[in-house]
């Protein structure tokens, strides 16, 4: 074994280097050798040719860069944040498979992102077809660069950094004229690549104490390509809620969906999908018979913490650059996790007699999440009001849960899925056009036929990524069931065990 | 020789097993147990705050002590002081007879085993 093994790897590894020793000799994938070595060919990104005929990369905003590197960072790390929260909140039977669960698929996701992912979610539309899929130009990061940004060359005094920032701009045709134009185009496919991890990830909490590893892998791989790269182009990459399809009358102003960080992208897709997932599975073994609460409830509290401080990457980073949205969209989710958290404890108090810790946490990432969509639209008293809304209607979604008795056993349903939709429809409601220096975003509450408009596009935009994620998780699941040796579920001993000894023959707690 | 076997709530062990002690047990085994009784158990909350539902048990420890016939009712003493609020649930102390008693280094037996 252990030859094969050396003899794959010495293999392997020599036709690599052979492979790269080409590619820089032979020009090999739109690489120039010279001076302009770094050049991809994209003509999507900003290059420009100097007085020596040298392909360049426009300029880029180091602070702009710095920051987007942290906040992709700060996103990356609510992945182990959800493990904590997850971990904590499951039986201690189950908690090394929550764990093992997510920093597995953070490495699936993050290798299925270089591979197709970013090019099926942002690649360019050159046709029909890239209404619902990117195009396959970025297919394994090709033409992606990690100089030059995205957008087409022009003067840097006509960027819309050069109307607020302090400092004098360049005075040279070498600035991209367009949004994300500020940060080399590697570093925006890195930031939405912490996107496409963690949707996946907050899906776990449905299936948890039943699903095997092996099946849970694969769904999660079909899931995304089928499900989080679709919806996020349709969204994001111009695909046909950006695009103007849905306009509703293109003499007004609104046309797009308005989901600033991933309301309906990441929150409607992971909770209506673990709310398919929860009812294909079925319940766990003893569910309403016996107590299923959260083991260890320091850790989701702790969890429920680096979510929050994670979220600081995620809504402000959303901005992709530096500016007065960027500072909006940090205060509006602070106001909006901390009016959740306040809610959801003050409805457990009176509804219960006692201010439940566990339900404070939950507030908290029913606060998050709602405002999500809504982070770069609302002013403060609009954070404060889906604050509110999400403590309230999360709240709700929980106990409607409890009673139909479908075992969504962490909740990712009541929380994500009705927060991200809850937030998705009231940002068309709240969108306030004093954020945006454009006057872009104009809710409902202005009165104005634009505010209604815009009404009607978040309501049809949020119940299509409704629709669409439950039929397909759906299709699915119940495929892989058929196909499945022997079921995408656990046997009823291995789930006795608990999958923590059944699955992976480690436990979470071991006292000899 | 007497076997003490007594049931408590598990914030009492410390003291009863201090009190058990100065009352002159040479030694005492302690477990902890889940027990329903005539106590009240407590409500724990469930479903993220959303309801709430009687614990399946109440935290009790057993506490097991060997001692001379004589010294029963001291012992029963001590317990009672150290246990004692009033209120149901407070536990029990049960007295059973041993057969034999044997200290593994020493292999004595009986009285000079403890």
């Amino acid at each position: 074994m252990l030859a094969i093994i050396a003899t794959f790897t010495i293999v392997s590894s020599t036709a690599m280097t052979q492979a790269y020793a080409q590619s820089i000799s032979d020009g090999m994938d739109g690489y120039v050798k010279g001076t302009s070595g770094i050049y991809t060919g994209n003509p999507h990104e900003c290059w420009y040719q100097d007085e020596d005929g040298n392909m360049m990369p426009c300029r880029i905003d180091t602070g702009d860069t710095a920051w987007m590197l942290a906040a992709s960072s700060l996103v990356l790390l609510m992945s182990p944040g959800v493990a904590v929260f997850y971990g904590g909140l499951t039986r201690s039977k189950g908690s090394v498979s929550v764990f093992g669960m997510t920093l597995v698929i953070m490495g699936v996701a993050a290798v299925q992102w270089l591979s197709f992912g970013y090019t099926l979610a942002f690649g360019p539309n050159y046709d029909e077809g890239n209404m619902f899929y990117g195009s396959m130009d970025y297919l394994g990061f090709n033409g992606v660069s990690h100089y030059a940004p995205l957008g087409s060359p022009g003067s840097c005094m006509d960027t819309w950094s050069a109307a607020y920032q302090m400092n004098q701009m360049v005075d040279a045709d070498q600035c991209s004229q367009d949004w994300p134009g500020t940060i080399p185009h590697m570093l925006f496919a890195a930031f939405q690549g912490t996107f496409a991890i963690i949707t996946p990830i907050l899906i776990i909490g449905a299936v948890v104490d039943r699903m095997k590893f092996s099946a849970i892998i694969i769904f999660v791989i079909v899931w995304s390509t089928f499900v989080y790269y679709p919806v996020a182009h349709w969204i994001w990459g111009g695909g046909f809620m950006a695009d103007g399809t849905l306009d509703l009358d293109p003499s007004l102003s609104p046309s797009f969906v308005l989901d600033f960080a991933g309301g309906a992208v990441v929150h409607i897709t992971c909770g209506f999908a673990a709310l398919a997932a929860a009812l294909v599975l079925g319940r766990r073994l003893g569910f309403g018979k016996v107590p299923m609460e959260p083991h260890n409830v320091p850790m989701v509290v702790l969890g429920a913490g680096i979510l929050w401080f994670g979220w600081f990457g995620f809504n402000p980073g959303s901005e992709v650059m530096v500016d007065g949205i960027t500072v909006s969209a940090w205060m509006i989710t602070n106001i909006s996790a901390g009016m959740g958290t306040v809610t959801w404890v003050l409805l457990s108090w009176a509804h219960t007699g006692k201010p439940s810790i566990v339900g404070a946490a939950t507030g908290t990432i029913a606060g998050l999440g709602t405002i999500t969509p809504a982070s770069g639209w609302v002013g403060p008293m609009g954070a404060l009001i889906i604050g509110i809304a999400a403590g309230s209607i999360c709240y709700a979604a929980v106990a409607f849960k409890n009673a139909k008795k479908w075992d969504d056993a962490l909740d990712v349903w009541g929380v994500h899925g009705m927060g991200g939709l809850t937030g998705t429809i009231l940002v068309g409601t709240l969108a306030s056009p004093h954020i945006w220096d454009t006057g872009d975003g104009i809710g409902a509450w202005t009165g104005t036929a634009e505010g209604m408009e815009q009404q009607g596009i978040q309501i049809i935009g949020a119940l299509t990524v409704v629709g669409y994620t439950l039929a397909v998780t759906f299709g699915i699941l119940k495929v892989m069931d058929l196909i499945w040796p022997g079921g995408i579920r656990v046997t009823p001993r291995e789930e006795e065990i608990g999958l923590d000894l059944a699955q992976h023959g480690e436990r979470a707690y071991v006292n000899e | 020789m007497k076997q003490i076997t007594t049931i408590v709530h598990i914030d009492k062990m410390s003291q009863v097993v201090i009190a058990v002690r100065e009352a002159g047990a040479k030694g005492v085994s302690v477990t902890e147990v889940n027990g329903q009784g005539s106590g009240e158990r407590p409500m724990i909350r469930g479903g993220r705050g959303t309801t709430q539902y009687r614990a399946e048990f109440n935290k009790m420890v057993s506490i097991m002590t060997i001692v001379e016939d004589s010294q029963v009712p001291v012992i029963v003493d001590a317990i009672n002081g150290s246990a004692y609020t009033g209120k149901a649930g407070d536990g029990i102390i049960v007295v059973t007879n041993v057969d034999e008693i044997i200290n593994i280094a020493s292999k004595n037996a009986g009285s000079k085993a403890l």
